[in-house]
């Protein structure tokens, strides 16, 4: 079949068309393009911004308070937790989240919350506290009495578990309002209004770049600087600039402009630590002024603001003139714009920079606490769970005794601190039964992030160690008993290096044979070695292990007398095994997880187990009530309240550096800790330096519980404390002691008036 | 005369006491019972690993709850977790004194847990 050839020649009109025809199937094909490639780098910039900022981050809270009747507590307690959970004080209470209070009786008023195991409905609740207890509490509206109501925990960090990257998130209402007001003023002032990129703004600084040719002046919105930091390019390209300004333009369209700038917030780079990016005001708070975001002054805000257009050009740690110039730029802008007063501006112009010397990590209130936290969540959960976004941690954390801990340790500091200006202090309380962490600091400023001393840092122990070796005696009872005489004398061991190794006693005095319970509640040095010894320092690592210690430890006889170095949580651990009498229960922070969908993750539940008989620990305990009460302890034990049953130990190691105190009552343990950073002596001993916080934390939180009876196999006898064996009234130095029945001395002492019966009596005990 | 305003503030105060709940006495049932309520409630419809959150609160709560802990120590015994329920049997009897009943019930579950982990198999 013939073609039929089209005209070879066209005319002209034709030649216009298909000219036409061509640019209006490149303009076409062009425009699809550049759609597609909008729709590309929409999905980007989503994909970016939802994986970044939009990532729900994790949020931290606090044990719930749990309200019941008869439970012991102060309405300044419960005020306490009530405002740090975000609770109004208002006249009636009756609104969600209020509550009044006036003379012991509140009325709150709390909205529905879900709780890890459940919902805890919205309701107003009475309560009466009469003489520290709760003696009311029942339904406003019903009058129904309520057996137990749990109040909404207080929220205390929020975290991305998960992610390695460190930044202390913020919200904007949480910085101080002049922040993003200097932000905007210095940085883009036509935020608010402009849909991304600010014409005007470019042609301005193309202009000026163009006059002095060279680059001077970035015509970037917030908007574009947010992108630009995303992609983490710094390449100043125009193909660049160009994606830049149409992911701009597309995050405004997709987000909010308070979102974009919270994220901008969140996401700027303010500074370089060694390989560690700051990115962030939050972090950036911490790094230059160790401090939160929520605390920066005037001069401070203005500080970071100045910082944005160029960390490292305008460090002010290493470029503290041109850091301060720049500041008082942004002062003064302020107080063109009427936003600061004249006094302010003032004020602020004149403050130096005060920039913080070493930099600092840290997020929230509580920094030491969770850095525990997260260390557990890494330990306990799996990782693709804490990927997950949107998580809700449930902790073990109890803010009323975080903050009788915290003020504690601030005030012994600040009657110490004129002496000892570099004087560092940790403290752990923990719960007898769950084990739960009730509190922790990581320093001698609680709320500043830095060395998280509770948790990182191992120290020598000293003497809080010998409960081991003492546990390790009297659980052999037919071997040692609390009356069994320990010989306290010079002791030279000759050691592998060729020196001797004489120990000696804190008040350098030998003090011959003294029934076991006096030479630890005394803490003879001498005597626990020679103890030690005869145990086998096998034995006494064995029980070191048992008791929770996961350390290694070397076979010197020296660790006996607490070389080794733990942190004051692993200190905790082992004394929690005592308070629990035997019962060793892992220490943890973290209650319970629940995901997005409030669907709990793995739990990970209490767990406790058997490792020493509980007639042997009660015994160990009783010593260790008498250290605090009579022995190394007395100048502040012996003040304490009798009704409270605590027992605890001193730690005070060589020439006095390092300061601790271990003990516990009926509900509660803890350990403080007082120290240098770098080691130099402080000049305290345990009992003068950290005793007085622990006996100021426990005689806030212990209650007045019971201390548990003791275990059916113990009995009591009087006993001559020169030869242990059993005493009566011709005795001058008597003391009653415990036993486990059956290992109690059967031989009167020289001193008692039935010295010659002795035998009568074994003969008279055979037929009882 | 005055015996009669004697007699009735007597009568008053008899009145009083007979109406008003005696605050030394729980006016309900305790937040502890509540709680090991629900545990039963749950381990009851299968959720065991609810009921097991439930008495952990309670051992919270009152960590000398000698009840809660042997309810965990049974719970255990079901999840044929044998050694768990043998240390949880063993904190109840440690916080059992007093309760000869108690103890005895904690003492033959701890016989128990340590038969079933010695089973073969």
């Amino acid at each position: 079949m013939p073609k039929k050839q089209p005209p070879r020649k066209k005319s002209k009109p034709a030649t216009k068309r298909r000219w036409l025809t061509w640019l209006l199937l490149i303009l076409f094909i062009s425009s699809l393009g550049l759609i597609g490639y909008t729709a590309y780098l929409d999905q980007v910039v989503q994909k970016k911004f939802e994986g970044k900022r939009w990532s729900v981050p994790s949020r931290v809270y606090a044990r719930a308070l749990e309200l019941y009747r008869q439970q012991p507590l102060t309405p300044e307690n419960l005020r306490t937790e009530l405002d740090l959970a975000g609770y109004q004080a208002t006249a009636n209470g009756l609104d969600p989240n209020t509550y009044r209070h006036s003379a012991g009786r509140f009325m709150i008023t709390s909205r529905a919350f879900r709780h890890w195991d459940g919902e805890e409905p919205a309701r107003s609740i009475s309560l009466q506290i009469k003489g520290g207890v709760v003696v009311q509490l029942s339904d406003a509206n019903s009058e129904q009495p309520l057996s137990l109501v749990r109040l909404r925990p207080v929220e205390i960090g929020i975290i991305r578990p998960a992610h390695q990257e460190d930044r202390i998130l913020v919200q904007l209402e949480q910085l101080p309002p002049l922040l993003p007001i200097a932000l905007q003023a210095i940085e883009d002032r036509k935020f608010a209004r402009h849909p991304g990129i600010d014409l005007q703004g470019i042609i301005r600084a193309a202009w000026a770049n163009l006059r002095a040719g060279r680059v001077v002046q970035g015509g970037s919105t917030l908007t574009q600087q947010l992108v630009k930091n995303f992609f983490l390019n710094s390449e100043r390209t125009l193909s660049r600039k160009i994606n830049e300004a149409i992911m701009a333009l597309l995050l405004e369209w997709r987000f909010e402009k308070p979102q974009i700038l919270e994220a901008y917030i969140n996401e700027i780079y303010l500074g370089q630590d060694g390989n560690r990016a700051i990115h962030g005001f939050g972090l950036a708070a911490q790094f230059y002024f160790n401090k939160p975001a929520q605390n920066l002054t005037l001069a401070e805000s203005a500080l970071l603001v100045a910082i944005v257009r160029g960390p490292a050009y305008y460090d002010p740690r290493r470029q503290p003139q041109r850091a301060i110039e720049r500041r008082n730029q942004v002062i003064e802008t302020l107080h063109r714009d009427g936003v600061i007063s004249s006094s302010e501006a003032a004020a602020a112009l004149a403050s130096p920079l005060a920039v913080a010397p070493k930099p600092n990590r840290g997020e929230g209130r509580y920094p030491a606490f969770m850095g525990l936290v997260k260390q557990q969540l890494a330990h306990h959960y799996r990782d693709q769970d804490l990927r997950s976004e949107g998580l809700r941690i449930f902790t073990t954390l109890d803010p009323i005794i975080q903050q009788t801990t915290e003020r504690a340790l601030v005030k012994q500091l600040e009657r110490l601190q004129p002496d000892r200006a570099k004087l560092q202090a940790a403290a752990v309380v923990s719960r007898l039964g769950s084990a739960e962490v009730s509190a922790m600091v990581g320093a001698a400023e609680p709320h500043y992030w830095g060395f998280n001393r509770a948790l990182e840092m191992r120290r020598p122990v000293g003497s809080l160690l010998k409960p081991a070796i003492y546990l390790t005696a009297l659980a052999q009872s037919q071997r040692y008993t609390l009356a069994t005489l320990i010989e306290d004398e010079v002791i030279n061991l000759p050691q592998s290096d060729g020196t001797v190794w004489s120990p000696a006693n804190y008040d350098h005095i030998s003090h011959g044979a003294v029934p076991l319970i006096s030479a630890l509640s005394q803490s003879y040095n001498q005597a626990a070695v020679k103890l030690g010894l005869e145990l086998g320092l096998r034995s006494v690592a064995d029980t070191l292990q048992q008791l929770g210690i996961d350390a290694s430890i070397p076979p010197y006889p020296s660790v006996m007398l607490g070389t080794l170095e733990l942190s004051p949580l692993a200190v905790a651990q082992m004394y929690q095994t005592l308070a629990d009498r035997g019962y060793y229960t892992p220490l943890r922070a973290v209650r319970d997880v629940l995901d997005a969908r409030d669907q709990p993750l793995q739990r990970y539940g209490l767990n406790t187990e058997k490792r020493f008989s509980s007639a042997a620990v009660y015994l160990l305990n009783e010593a260790l009530r008498l250290a605090l009460r009579e022995g190394t302890g007395k100048r502040v034990g012996a003040q304490l309240p009798p009704s409270l049953s605590l027992a605890g130990k001193t730690g005070t190691t060589n020439q006095l550096r390092d300061s601790w105190f271990a003990g516990f009552g009926s509900e509660y343990l803890s350990v403080v800790w007082l120290g240098n950073d770098d080691n130099q002596v402080i000049g305290l001993s345990g009992a003068s330096g950290a005793l007085p916080i622990w006996a100021a934390i426990m005689g806030e939180i212990e209650g007045n519980l019971e201390p548990l009876p003791a275990p059916p196999n113990i009995i009591r006898r009087w006993i001559d404390a020169d030869s242990g064996l059993l005493a009566d009234a011709g005795c001058e130095a008597r003391f009653e002691l415990a036993f486990i029945r059956g290992t109690e001395p059967q031989t009167y002492a020289p001193c008692s008036t039935r010295r010659e019966w002795g035998v009568l009596d074994r003969l008279k005990k055979w037929f009882e | 005369m005055m015996r009669r305003y004697a007699g009735i503030l007597l009568m008053l105060s008899l009145a009083g006491c007979s109406t008003l709940p005696k605050p030394t006495e729980p006016q309900s049932i305790s937040a502890a019972d509540t709680l090991l309520a629900q545990a039963d409630n749950k381990a009851a419809n299968g959720e065991t690993v609810q009921a097991i959150a439930i008495l952990e609160r309670a051992v919270r709560l009152q960590p000398r709850n000698a009840r809660a802990w042997l309810r965990l120590a049974e719970l255990y015994l079901t999840r044929h977790e044998y050694r768990k329920a043998e240390q949880f049997a063993g904190r109840a009897v440690q916080f059992a004194a007093g309760d000869p009943p108690l103890i005895q019930r904690s003492k033959a579950l701890i016989k128990q847990a340590n038969e079933l982990q010695n089973e073969p198999g």
